[in-house]
């Protein structure tokens, strides 16, 4: 939980600035191509979890590449634990999944190793993992059930099983900022629930921030603080509760009539309505607790 | 059945042969160990193009000799136009792959300029050699290494000067790549994890093709151009289909790159063979065991 730091002033630097913060970012790819993002201001405290919603294009990869560092801004500020984002991440402050799983097929190599290297890179020559790390490593393991199959190979891990590992990964780092890129593609309601819980275990234990990136309602609602709504700019930046039809009708207003904007009102309007709805119960449970251990924060 | 192997080694002509002995061990065992490396990032291309790069170096030393006048010759200037340009080479072609991999897929860049910088070397190679030949000839009164021993390499050409500074320069780069272990492999099974967790890729992929150009620099003595990329290639494909472990792939790649070199050197001078090849195809038959055998090691290791 606390990080071991030479240089006291820095730790409490990262105390006290938030783990992401973002203000008035614009960004575009090419001159000649309209603004990929514009005008966007976020900001996530410490434990808390925003979410960040949007259609196809909507500028979701762009946001998740300008908190990464991989992109600078071309007005406006992005900071991580008050610093500029490619530092932040090599001071291991960034815990960060991708969209994309890590091309592992057939890497001759076990999840345990897998992950002790991953947590170890910046070691050389005869200098071992420290036994907080090691620590920290089999809690990230026991907590997304990683620690079932550690001794399996990588590469032969279905998704799921390769998702829980690069998840253990990030939060071993304990990082400030947890950074997920559609965490939930592809994971089942039940799945979802239980990866609800898992957030907010991470935050109680890490107090990191983190920031979900999706284009599925489903994985949003459930035990986020506030959601942001992002198509090019800021639509609205609410608490789950506030998000109602008539602002998720102009995030979505530019894909029309088409198929995924229909398929994500309606799969909000489910998760607004739990009571009605078939398995509403998990994820009202994973969406109870959070807010409840708000209130009282 | 006696074997002619022993008695050339230690009859009175044997010292001919040891250098070569001595360097392609010590390639081999070095190549073995980054060959897992060049199996997980698909780098055997770059292989390739490294060592064409160095045949096209080799055209260039007979160019320096010859515009100097005879003046500039011999294994020092050869070491140091060879190692030059296979590192621009390598370098060059880490830039390309950087851009294949950040997802510009666009037609003409990434694996298509790999291939036009080894057709691109051997043409030069090719062209230079034959342009340079002959005043170079007139000019050291040496002729130049024949086009034969350049292609397939040449065990008996290797000096103990050679020998001795393949065995040092294989220590230095074992002794990085162990240094750096973990981020070089982390870099290999997963580029994008390791840049999140800090790692700074670029530097670590600009390190291995530095090593591999290297390695390639060194093998091509030994195994010439066109099988100087095989030594990378076929131990490590061969071990990662007989462990999980990443340990033991490493090892078993090192293992089975001395056990190619001796099969084939031993056959090649049974067989009176070129050496070069015959390593290669040693290389390739147990490769082929390999494929063949993985069932059986892995319910082993996995029990």
């Amino acid at each position: 939980m606390d990080r071991p730091s030479a240089q006291p002033a820095i730790s409490t630097d990262v105390d006290a600035a938030p783990p992401l913060l973002i203000e008035g970012v614009r960004f575009r790819y090419q001159s000649d191509q309209p603004d990929a993002v514009r005008d966007v201001s976020l900001r996530v405290e410490h434990r808390s979890i925003v979410g960040v919603l949007g259609p196809n294009g909507g500028g979701k990869s762009t946001l998740v590449r300008l908190a990464l560092g991989d992109l600078e801004p071309m007005s406006g500020v992005v900071r991580v634990a008050g610093m500029p984002p490619s530092t932040a991440r090599r001071k291991g402050l960034i815990g960060y999944v991708s969209q994309e799983r890590p091309p592992v097929a057939g890497v001759p190599m076990s999840v345990r190793d897998f992950l002790s290297y991953s947590l170890g890179a910046h070691l050389t020559g005869f200098r071992r993992l420290q036994s907080d790390a090691r620590d920290r490593l089999a809690w990230a393991m026991d907590v997304t059930g990683a620690s079932a199959f550690d001794h399996r190979p990588i590469g032969a891990l279905s998704g799921g099983q390769l998702q829980r590992v690069v998840l253990a990964r990030a939060i071993a780092m304990e990082p400030c900022l947890l950074l997920l890129d559609e965490p939930t593609v592809g994971v089942d309601m039940q799945g979802q629930a239980a990866f609800a819980e898992l957030l907010e275990t991470v935050r109680q234990r890490t107090g990191c921030g983190l920031l979900l990136v999706s284009h599925d309602l489903r994985a949003m609602v459930a035990g986020c603080d506030q959601i942001a709504c992002l198509n090019q700019t800021l639509h609205a930046h609410v608490a789950p509760d506030g998000l109602t039809p008539s602002v998720l009708a102009e995030v979505f207003a530019h894909e029309g009539e088409g198929a995924v904007g229909a398929v994500h009102v309606e799969a909000h309007l489910a998760a607004d309505c739990t009571h009605e709805h078939d398995a509403p119960s998990s994820r009202d449970a994973a969406g109870r607790v959070p807010k409840d251990g708000r209130d009282g924060a | 059945m006696s074997l002619n192997t022993l008695d050339y080694l230690f009859g009175p002509s044997g010292w001919l042969y040891w250098p070569g002995v001595v360097a392609a061990m010590a390639v081999a065992l070095t190549a073995g160990l980054l060959s897992p490396l060049v199996v997980h990032r698909k780098l055997s291309f770059v292989g390739q193009g490294v060592s064409h790069a160095g045949f096209a170096g080799l055209g260039l030393v007979l160019l320096v000799t010859w515009l100097s006048g005879g003046a500039m010759h011999g294994p020092g200037l050869t070491a140091v136009v060879l190692l030059v340009t296979s590192l621009a080479a390598g370098a060059l072609m880490a830039r390309l792959s950087q851009h294949t991999t950040r997802g510009s897929r666009q037609a003409g860049g990434g694996d298509t300029a790999i291939g036009v910088v080894m057709v691109a070397g051997m043409a030069i190679g090719f062209v230079l050699t034959r342009l340079a030949a002959e005043p170079v000839t007139r000019l050291t009164g040496q002729r130049p290494p024949d086009l034969e021993s350049v292609l397939f390499g040449s065990v008996v050409a290797v000096s103990w000067l050679d020998a001795w500074v393949t065995v040092v320069v294989c220590t230095l780069v074992a002794t990085v790549t162990w240094w750096y272990r973990r981020r070089i492999v982390l870099w290999a099974v997963d580029e994008e994890g390791a840049r999140a967790l800090g790692v700074r890729t670029s530097h670590v992929q600009l390190l291995v093709m530095l090593l591999l150009s290297v390695v390639v620099v060194l093998a091509v003595r030994v195994a010439g151009v066109v099988l100087a990329a095989a030594v990378l290639v076929l131990p490590g494909a061969a071990a990662v289909r007989l462990s999980h472990r990443y340990a033991a792939v490493v090892i078993t790649s090192v293992a089975l790159s001395a056990i190619a070199v001796i099969v084939g050197g031993v056959s090649a001078f049974e067989l009176d063979l070129p050496p070069g090849p015959m390593i290669v195809l040693a290389g390739v038959l147990v490769w082929m065991l390999a494929c063949i055998q993985p069932r059986l090691v892995k319910q082993q290791v996995a029990s």
